[in-house]
């Protein structure tokens, strides 16, 4: 059996952000275990790939503008050119005679956004049906390449010596002393003393398997495609109705759209659920003008804690076992991040202590109601 | 929009007609009603006997099974609760304008009906290895996180915020997420009874 001083399961953002974080820190002999063919088919590959930092929580909007920065300029030798193209994001946030958002009282005194006038946002996103809300542009984020993130950071991580496993899903996990013990599907073993959880919504069975108390709970949520239409400008931004839960953005001349729906679901499950689809489909008449039949669809997975902040650190219980998961369907944005602060924290390197704080698993362990 | 138009909308959106919106009272009815869910699992739980294990079919779901069942849905309601009731606290905490009419909960009573039911979903499969006492300690918490987070919620707080609940294909706010917890769980201690019930019968 071959021993590896890190192993990290799951080939999605946040796995891949770890390891190339790790690797540049200087770790040596780290292996990446991905139980599908390819690297970042899962829940990012099935994301709507939106790079948005606002957020009600100032520690969440903090952490993801980090991750923000690292993509829209990614550190030399990282990527030739930004991850991100910047359509801008348009948030509709308060409702008449709401009073405004906490992420709205922020940006009102930031540079990084700005009030739009109704007749500016109809000129920009002439598809999306606005109700009264105020509307506020964040010119600076946008569309993330997803497929080129992922490919750079595995490439920038097996440069530097991790490999990189794909179809090595883990069958079994037990303990050995202070080692953790993995059986693949390949049909080898591995052994390990810290063993990183990055695997989305299948991180919490992997926990429980090697004896953890953290509870993550997979959810889904659905996308679909609508055809090509007159009047979307695929430069256009994505516009994201937050008081309603309503999404769209301009995806190969028509738009990718969501509803913001929840339903329990596992992992690996991506087909449209007809009830899901219906209730899209009058969400889209209210938000988009729209009653048509979506020409593709599919449906994400989203893994949270019950507080929905990250989890990020050593387990509590189980020595040697660290988690990076429940990004809450923030991976795209904020994965970047995530991996730092893992990695740091793996290496017992110097990191922002007030995330790490934040979303260490101990949290979660004997709270009632999840407070933040 | 004033009060009136608001509260003309709330009406269109299926909300039940306008009852005064005497929260307080609306909140003890759930409470009691969450209660009343809880203690039926439990006691169908206790008067099992040795129909804990007892499955009509190899298909079908023991007692225990059933009850576990329970549990996994229920975390991923509270989840849910949770997070909507964190919003609407905040947005209570904001003063935005509480409903005068409370949620409509008879709309939960029509998904018991058969023509509404949906597969459990891999992730809320029992996995028949869960003791009873840990079922029955994980019902406990249950109800205790139930309860905090309505208490949690300032009056009225838990109609400010909703979401699309697509198995079923509709919203829900915060209070009919928690009244969806209680009505699971009926329905499932329905469920165990008969299975108890029915092993008696076959023995």
């Amino acid at each position: 059996m071959r021993t590896v001083p890190i192993v990290l399961v799951g080939g999605g953002i946040a796995g891949l952000a770890t390891a190339w974080w790790l690797a540049q820190l200087g770790a040596r002999e780290v292996v990446l275990l991905e139980r599908s063919p390819a690297l970042g088919r899962s829940a990012t590959g099935h994301s709507a790939a939106i790079l948005r930092s606002a957020s009600d929580e100032l520690l969440l909007e903090e952490f993801a503008l980090a991750s923000a920065r690292f993509l829209c300029d990614p550190p030399g030798g990282f990527a030739p050119r930004p991850l991100v193209e910047r359509v801008g994001v348009v948030l509709l946030g308060r409702g008449r005679e709401s009073p405004p958002q906490g992420w709205e009282r922020r940006v009102a005194h930031q540079r990084h956004a700005r009030a739009l006038q109704p007749a500016e946002f109809a000129r920009l996103a002439p598809w999306f049906r606005a109700h009264g809300e105020d509307a506020w542009y964040f010119p600076g984020e946008g569309r993330v390449d997803v497929e080129r993130t992922v490919a750079s950071f595995a490439r920038g991580a097996a440069e530097r010596g991790v490999e990189l496993r794909t179809g090595a899903g883990v069958l079994r996990l037990e303990r050995d002393g202070a080692r953790h013990v993995l059986e693949l599907s390949d049909g080898t073993l591995l052994a390990t003393e810290r063993l990183v959880l990055a695997a989305g919504g299948w991180s919490a069975r992997l926990g429980r398997a090697a004896g953890s108390r953290i509870e993550l709970q997979p959810t889904r949520r659905h996308l679909f495609l609508l055809a090509p239409r007159a009047g979307v400008d695929a430069r256009g931004p994505i516009v994201w109705n937050e008081r309603l839960g309503f999404y769209a953005r301009p995806e190969r001349g028509g738009l990718l759209a969501c509803a913001c729906d929840t339903a329990p679901g596992a992992p690996e499950q991506h087909a449209v659920d007809e009830r899901a689809l219906r209730a899209f489909r009058a969400a889209a008449g209210e938000h988009l003008g729209l009653d048509t039949t979506p020409d593709d669809g599919w449906s994400g997975t989203r893994t949270f804690a019950s507080d929905e902040r990250f989890v990020i650190g050593p387990d509590p219980d189980v020595a040697g076992l660290h988690w990076v998961a429940g990004l809450g369907g923030h991976g795209i944005t904020a994965g970047a991040a995530a991996g730092e602060l893992a990695a740091r924290q793996l290496l017992g390197l110097p990191h922002e202590a007030r995330f790490a704080r934040a979303f260490a698993p101990r949290r979660l362990l004997g709270a009632l109601v999840p407070t933040r | 929009m004033n009060r009136d138009d608001q509260d003309a909308e709330d009406t269109r959106d299926g909300r039940d007609r306008p009852d005064g919106a005497d929260w307080p009272r609306f909140h003890a009815a759930l409470d009691e009603r969450m209660a009343a869910a809880f203690l039926a699992l439990d006691e169908a739980l206790a008067a099992c006997g040795p129909a804990l294990a007892f499955k009509p079919t190899p298909e079908e779901w023991s007692p225990l099974e059933v009850a576990e069942h329970v549990t996994l849905t229920d975390q991923f309601l509270l989840l849910l609760s949770g997070k909507l009731a964190r919003k609407g606290r905040d947005r209570a905490g904001r003063g935005e304008h509480i409903p005068s009419f409370t949620p409509h909960l008879t709309l939960l009573d029509e998904l018991g009906s058969s023509a509404r039911r949906w597969d459990a979903p891999a992730s809320m499969l029992p996995s028949g290895r869960m003791p009873l006492a840990r079922v029955r300690s994980t019902l406990f918490e249950d109800r205790e996180r139930c309860r905090a987070v309505l208490a949690s919620l300032p009056p009225g707080a838990g109609a400010l915020a909703d979401a699309s609940f697509s198995p079923l294909g509709t919203r829900f706010d915060t209070y009919q997420f928690l009244a969806l917890i209680a009505l699971h769980g009926e329905r499932h201690a329905r469920q165990i009874r008969r299975l108890t019930a029915a092993a008696q019968a076959s023995t």
